[in-house]
């Protein structure tokens, strides 16, 4: 031991006393800096593996699609879902469906909550992490003896238009007695429910069929919006082309909704003066006589287009009956009596029936599905209480929300993207879910959840006691005849016990239930289609009480002091279901452009008559004063208060579905929970005292600039139909001319720079029709999603850095024109007070924007390291590699569709949104790069979608049928707005939209040679 | 040599070439005063606060500043064209009054070129770090790399930047570096200390006065002077270019070169007499820089300021004339006058337009305090100006749905600090480590003097 420490040592001094060469000295010092260096160093991790056995349908690199139902309690849509490498990554509509095939932003959105990283991993009990076992044991035990004692064992869920769901629940009630499903939505459509259920004798939302008519007359009825879960703005973007036969579409409202701003004449009064109005028009239809001038031209409008008309309205229970007697009154082709849509079933009466239980004591379990009633119930400091004295609370939700803190057992569900299940949505149609990923997490489906408790029972304690064997209630269905979800009846009973997952309860009853109704005989195909479609039509009788009649015409609220406050959902966060979805909530609000927040809108009169202000700050940013308000001796403090050009006076608005206090997203908005104040279901509530206070509010608004400042005739034009059908185009869509010595020369003729060979290959061309664009924001969620476009918060939207590469432009029109103020002899800088403030009852023109992909680019040319060139296609092409970030290209661009990377938005702790965490990031589009801080980014044309349509071709060796390449943008507009095609393709529908007499392209005059084009939107002003 | 003409008065009276080499010398020779340490402190942490702002740009993003999708560039394009405008009157004065033989510059030239490079530097700096990703800035030189054809884009005014500013600022330091070749020998032949000796020594470059010596340094003194002239007047064109060749309205303009041409002299000249104006007072140059000198530069300024203004009126005239809508609220314009931004638009024509209008009298123009004063607004003015023309073109242009505003952040602030600092760190620097006048040039009009 010695001699070797010594040996050691001597080596060691010898090393030392040696004379080391100037070389050995370079290469010890050489080898050690680089060895130490190197240490440093980690290799990156690479978090995938190979496949070991490859699944038969994955190919890497080639996308599967699965049809499915999008469906999360307040949603409903056939979808398309496209896969890469086996995770979700793109929501598409389903075409092959006839009805519900129209996705919104919401439904596109709602692929990031599978990738919510707040989703409950494991099921809980008390806090503590168990094991299914342990639940089942747990749960089945107490609901064992809750069913004994005669208490009730209740299923609170929201609107469940799941026939196979509702036989287990039916199935379930059978083995725990007492079992009751009660349906909940937060954003109630009972009172649509019951007027129909009252006028045409179904408890059902009608259908419109909106293509059939000419004139739709809508009282506060926002039906583009939530109004119906039926997607009218297909029907209604059809029917309005323009042309002699162009729907007209009238819109008296209190708030500005987007079907208000669609219309061609809308009429801003307060809610109660609507329903004066309507009762008026209801009035002057039966003969008699009316002072009212707007009840009148209203009511001649009706009367000329008869049968052709159709009245929709909202509010209350009495204003939408009576809106459906007066189509029935003028025989509005729109009402279809055959068929009606079963995807809402609100019922409030249960509801409240269910917490008169609750008050007594009568329940003793609450399984709540897809309801968040602490956050949406609006007595909710009561709730509590009685939630916390419940034998048993079972939450089947994907995350934490308000409720969960009441709740004892966590039974977490999958997304219904990993979900299997069946809608029926309305009469003809029955829609299936399969799941498109294995779960993610230790979740169980509720349905499971059901079964396994409904066939456990006895496997649980005393398996003598024989009285509850379902077997022997099987063929009794008569017991629960009192059960409201007792749709089932008519269903063929089976004995299903020994079927022990959902999956084959599933099938088995689709296979015994629906598919006879249709002509498709196999599960699989139907699976494959994700639809049957069948022949049930109705056949019911339409009555209505004339007691009925006169107790609504009577009901007239008079005298009414103080404000009316009509409660609304948003075009992005509806009811708050996805209110944890950085997409929607960054989602800017089609009309007042607001994102990250909720506000009251109140009319300009009345806010300065309140003192109350909207001021921009040196950044352009918008702050705003707060409000208390009192709404039923109810006071709610400091809601931001947002001016709102074309809201009635003596009115405020108020969304639905912001202020929650868990999810990190949904608690980055500072919105305000307006269910507080959504007493007994109402919509509408009057003397509503508002009260300025101290304070300032920070808005993050997209668009500081309301109005055109008198460009109208160049931006997004418009025009009325007389003046499009009657006159020639130069009138209304002028074409831009440039004087040279051989006269006047059209843009193309004139040009300093060398012409592209623009007729070989594709060459692609985007048309969007300003008139079918209804503002609706699905386009700008789809290309969000098929472009990894990074979430930057509310501040950095704030900061006026938002980052999408569409966006829709919304114009409010002005009082005054250029032409008119010269006539007044009113002279520059007094002109631009008149045109940069939106008139009192603006009309609205949308207007989406994306990258023009100019053929002669002005950011092209001024790049220095020549990172954006030009595409053989017509595309207008970005290299990030080579971007250095000078921002040249984003200055010089006039439509100002550049966005540049201030920060990193991937893995930042600043911008904690889903590309922050591992699970958020598998939603990416791997076709799609992500982008690094400090270069500059933009639309693509979706470069990577219509080169796999070309290699796709290629590889089959075939030509391209036209409408096979689209972008993100055209394939996901439920109008049809945008047209996407290769113009080098003669017989292409883009071809013959390019010939169109609207055709416009933007600022044209610069000489920039767009490969984007719009359409002049036409107002039809015809009475 | 050269020889003044008799009928011009004596600029320099009562000094003699030993006088004028002591008065050189005494700032190198002797230690520094407190004064010159106060200055040098504060602008050494002005230094450090713009390096420490530019690091935290570099390591956190551009989203540091105040900028906006709209307003893609603002402080960092501004202060970049401010301080290339501001180096234009030190070559201008060697340069150009070389050529038209204006004896007057000799005073002033060296400070002025020097400030010419001192300003260029912190121009040269903002190109760089306003980049997204400035660590991939040598992207703009066309190097020949592996991608073989892969060049920068030649259309590009960026690109014509880099050349133009590189050029001139080579150009300029070897202008400022041959004519200083006599006068670092001059110190390397007084001075005792061994270790200055061996310094100016390297920098004379082993300049013994002999007559070829002489006869060189006059021929390439011409002959830089001849490249200098236009490069006076490309670089601020060139600059111009960034602007005049987009399609922005506001930047779209072709008066913009001989604009920015004569703005750029405008506020050179105006800030010469700033720097001046204390170094006059602190080194005791009242001698060299006479009244008439300050005089003289007041009258270019006059001039200058006039053809500014003329381009404003004319700017504005065009805006309202054109009747082109989307001309109404470029930054010369009634919507600017009046908008968001009519602060700025008040700034600039109360800076630029009116107040050098006071240089009228003669009283005011041979007055130092009042030059100086006068001095100063013009340089905020000028800087204005910059601002005006980039942010309030940029924040109301074709889509009012894209209009927004502007704010500076504290980085904003900071890293522009940080360049005036720098620029008086190297400026107080020089002052006491270089002739400060062109002793071996001045020389030549004293002997005019004497001998007359």
């Amino acid at each position: 031991m010695n001699k070797s420490k010594d040996e050691f040592k001597n080596q060691l001094s010898s090393f030392f006393n040696q004379k080391i060469s100037r070389r050995d000295f370079l290469k010890i010092m050489g080898f050690t800096t680089a060895a130490v260096t190197l240490s440093a160093c980690k290799g990156p991790v690479i978090r995938s593996i190979p496949y070991v056995i490859k699944p038969e349908r994955i190919i890497p690199g080639i996308p599967t699609y699965y049809a499915t139902t999008m469906f999360d309690g307040f949603d409903l849509c056939s979808v398309l879902i496209k896969t890469r490498e086996g995770r979700p990554i793109k929501i598409e509509s389903n075409m092959m469906s006839k009805y519900f095939n129209i996705t919104s932003a919401r439904i596109q959105a709602s692929l990031l909550s599978l990738y919510d990283d707040e989703r409950l991993k494991d099921p809980y009990i008390n806090n503590k992490k168990v094991s299914w076992n342990d639940i089942d044991e747990y749960v089945i035990k107490r609901l064992k003896y809750i069913s004994q004692n005669g208490k009730k064992i209740i299923i609170l869920s929201s609107s469940l238009p799941s026939p196979s769901t509702k036989q287990l629940i039916n199935d379930f009630s059978k083995v725990y007695k007492n079992t009751q499903l009660v349906i909940y939505d937060a954003f109630s459509y009972s009172s649509i429910l019951d007027a129909t259920k009252e006028i045409l004798g179904i408890r059902a939302i009608p259908f419109y069929e909106i293509n059939k008519i000419k004139l739709i007359v809508s009282f506060d009825a926002d039906f583009l919006g939530d109004w119906s879960p039926q997607n009218m703005q297909k029907d209604y973007a059809t029917n309005r082309k323009p042309g002699i036969n162009m729907m007209r579409h009238i819109q008296i409202e209190s708030n500005m909704s987007l079907s208000g701003a669609n219309a061609d004449t809308r009429i801003s009064l307060k809610p109660s003066e609507i329903k004066k109005i309507l009762i008026e028009v209801f009035h002057i239809l039966n003969g008699k006589n009316s002072q009212n001038k707007i009840a009148n031209n209203i009511a001649s409008e009706i009367k000329n287009k008869g049968s052709d008309a159709v009245v929709l309205a909202d509010g209350s229970k009495e204003i939408y009956a009576l809106s459906l007697i007066i189509n029935l009154k003028i025989k509005s082709k729109a009402l279809s009596y055959k068929k009606f849509l079963f995807s809402k079933e609100s019922n409030n009466i249960i509801f409240n029936q269910f917490i008169n239980d609750l008050k007594i004591g009568n329940v003793g379990a609450l399984l709540l599905y897809n309801v968040n009633p602490v956050y949406s119930f609006p007595s909710i400091l009561k709730l509590e209480n009685y939630l916390k004295k419940l034998d048993l609370s079972i939450s089947f939700a994907m995350k934490e929300d308000e409720t969960s803190k009441l709740i004892k057992v966590f039974a977490p569900i999958p997304h219904w993207l990993e979900s299997w299940g069946d809608t029926h949505p309305m009469t003809g149609i029955y829609t299936l879910i399969q799941p498109t990923i294995q779960s993610l997490f230790n979740t169980r489906q509720f349905q499971n959840s059901l079964i396994i408790w409904k066939n456990k029972i006895h496997s649980i304690n005393n398996p003598a006691n024989n009285t509850n064997n379902p077997a022997n209630n099987t063929n009794n269905p008569a017991n629960n005849t009192n059960n409201p979800a007792d749709i089932s009846v008519g269903y063929k009973y089976y004995n299903n016990n020994y079927i022990n997952n959902y999956y084959d309860y599933l099938r088995n009853f689709w296979e015994k239930n629906i598919l006879s109704k249709s002509n498709i005989k196999s599960f699989n195909i139907a699976l494959f289609n994700g639809f049957i479609h069948t022949n049930e039509i109705h056949t019911n009788k339409c009555y209505y009480n004339k007691n009925y009649l006169n107790s609504i015409i009577n009901n007239i609220d008079n005298n009414i002091d103080n404000f009316e406050l009509r409660l609304y959902t948003k075009t992005s966060i509806g009811d708050g279901t996805q209110a944890n979805n950085p997409w929607l909530q960054e989602l800017p609000d089609p009309i007042t452009r607001i994102s990250w927040d909720n506000y009251l809108t109140i009319s300009l009169k009345d806010a300065q008559k309140l003192g109350i202000k909207n001021w921009n700050t040196a950044t352009g940013a918008i702050n705003s004063n707060y409000v208390d308000i009192i709404v039923n001796g109810l006071k709610i403090i400091n809601i931001p208060i947002f001016i709102q050009p074309g809201q009635a006076e003596g009115s405020v608005g108020l969304s639905l579905g912001y202020g929650h206090t868990k999810g990190k997203v949904a608690t980055h908005s500072s919105g305000i929970n307006a269910y507080l104040i959504y007493k007994n279901f109402n919509l509408i509530h009057y003397n509503v005292i508002i009260k300025k206070t101290e304070g300032i509010h920070e808005f993050a608004s997209i668009q500081l600039q309301n109005t055109m400042v008198g460009r109208d005739d160049i931006i997004a034009k418009e025009t009325d139909l007389n003046t499009f059908l009657n006159f020639t185009k130069e009138k209304w869509n002028k074409e831009e001319k440039i004087t040279s010595s051989k006269g006047e020369l059209p843009l193309e003729k004139i040009s300093l720079w060398k012409e592209n060979d623009n007729n070989t290959g594709h060459h692609f061309n985007i048309s969007i029709d300003l008139n079918a664009c209804i503002g609706c924001g699905t386009c700008v969620i789809a290309c969000n999603v098929e472009n990894n476009v990074p979430v930057v918060g509310k501040n950095e939207i704030r900061n006026s850095r938002d980052m999408y590469w569409l966006r829709i432009d919304r114009y409010y029109s002005t009082k005054e024109s250029f032409k008119t103020l010269h006539k007044k002899n009113i002279s520059e800088p007094k002109i631009y007070n008149y045109l940069l403030k939106p008139e009192n009852n603006p009309k609205i023109r949308f207007q989406p924007i994306m990258c023009q992909h100019c053929n002669n680019a002005p950011c092209e040319t001024v790049c220095p390291v020549a990172a954006t060139s030009h595409g053989k296609q017509g595309q207008n092409m970005m290299t990030y590699n080579r971007c250095v970030g000078t921002r040249y290209c984003a200055n010089n661009c006039p439509y100002k569709v550049r966005r540049f990377n201030w920060f990193n938005y991937v893995e930042n702790k600043k911008f904690d949104f889903h590309m922050n965490n591992d699970l958020g990031k598998m939603v990416l589009n791997p076709d799609v790069v992500i982008r690094t801080r400090g270069v500059m980014e933009k639309c693509s044309m979706c470069i990577q979608m219509t080169q796999e349509t070309i290699l796709k071709a290629k590889k089959e060796n075939r030509i391209i049928k036209d409408g096979e390449f689209n972008t993100a943008c055209s394939k996901a507009c439920p109008t049809g707005a945008i047209y996407f095609g290769d113009i080098n393709d003669d017989k292409s529908e883009i071809k013959q939209q390019l010939k169109n007499n609207r055709t416009y392209k933007l600022l044209d005059f610069l000489g920039t040679r767009p490969n984007v084009t719009y359409q002049v939107k036409i107002r039809n002003l015809n009475k | 040599m050269y020889n003044e003409s008799s009928i011009r008065n004596q600029l320099i009276v009562s000094k003699t070439y030993n006088n004028l080499t002591q008065d050189i010398l005494h700032p190198i020779e002797t230690k520094s005063g407190k004064l010159w340490w106060i200055a040098f402190i504060i602008a050494i942490i002005a230094t450090l606060l713009g390096i420490a702002c530019i690091i935290y740009t570099i390591i956190t993003g551009i989203g540091v500043w105040g900028l906006n999708r709209t307003i893609n560039w603002a402080w960092d394009i501004t202060n970049f064209v401010w301080w290339i405008g501001i180096g234009h009157a030190g070559t201008l004065i060697s340069a150009v009054l070389l050529l038209f033989r204006q004896k007057w510059r000799l005073s002033i030239n060296r400070s002025a070129e020097a400030m010419t490079i001192f300003a260029v530097i912190q121009a040269g700096l903002f190109p760089i770090i306003h980049m997204g990703r400035p660590w991939d800035a040598y992207w703009v030189f066309p190097i020949p790399n592996q991608l073989g054809t892969l060049w920068p884009n030649f259309n590009s005014p960026l690109l014509w930047d880099v050349f133009a500013i590189s050029t001139y600022f080579s150009v300029s330091l070897i202008f400022w570096f041959i004519g200083l070749i006599p006068d670092f020998a001059m110190i390397r032949d007084h001075t005792k200390n061994p270790i200055k000796k061996k310094i100016y020594g390297i920098l004379s470059f082993g300049w013994s006065g002999k007559a070829k010596h002489w006869y060189m340094f006059e021929e390439i003194s011409l002959i830089l002077a001849g490249l200098c002239t236009p490069l006076v007047f490309s670089v601020h064109t060139i600059v111009s270019f960034d602007f005049a060749t987009s399609i922005i309205k506001g930047w779209h303009s072709t008066i913009f070169p001989p604009y920015f041409v004569a703005g750029a002299i405008f506020s050179g000249f105006a800030m010469v007499q700033t720097i001046l104006g204390v170094a006059r007072k602190v080194l005791h140059l009242e001698s060299y820089i006479t009244i008439k000198h300050i005089e003289n530069m007041n009258i270019i300024i006059m001039v200058t300021g006039g053809i500014v203004t003329l381009a404003y009126i004319s700017e504005f005239i065009m805006s309202w004339y054109s009747g082109n809508i989307f001309e109404d609220f470029t930054y010369l314009s009634s919507g600017a006058a009046t908008g968001p931004f009519s602060w700025a638009f008040w700034v600039l024509i109360i800076c630029n337009i009116l107040i050098p209008q006071l240089l009228w009298f003669k009283k005011i123009r041979k007055n130092f305090l009042w030059s100086y004063v006068i001095s100063i607004f013009i340089n905020i003015g000028m800087w204005f100006e910059r601002f005006n023309i980039i942010v309030l073109n940029l924040s109301h242009d074709y889509l009012p749905s894209s209009w927004t505003g502007f704010l500076p952040t504290f980085v904003d602030i900071g890293i522009f600090i940080g360049t005036i600092g720098l620029f008086f760190v190297l400026y107080l620097l020089y002052a006491r480590t270089f002739p400060i006048i062109a002793q071996a040039e001045l020389k030549t009009i004293l002997k005019s003097n004497v001998s007359k």
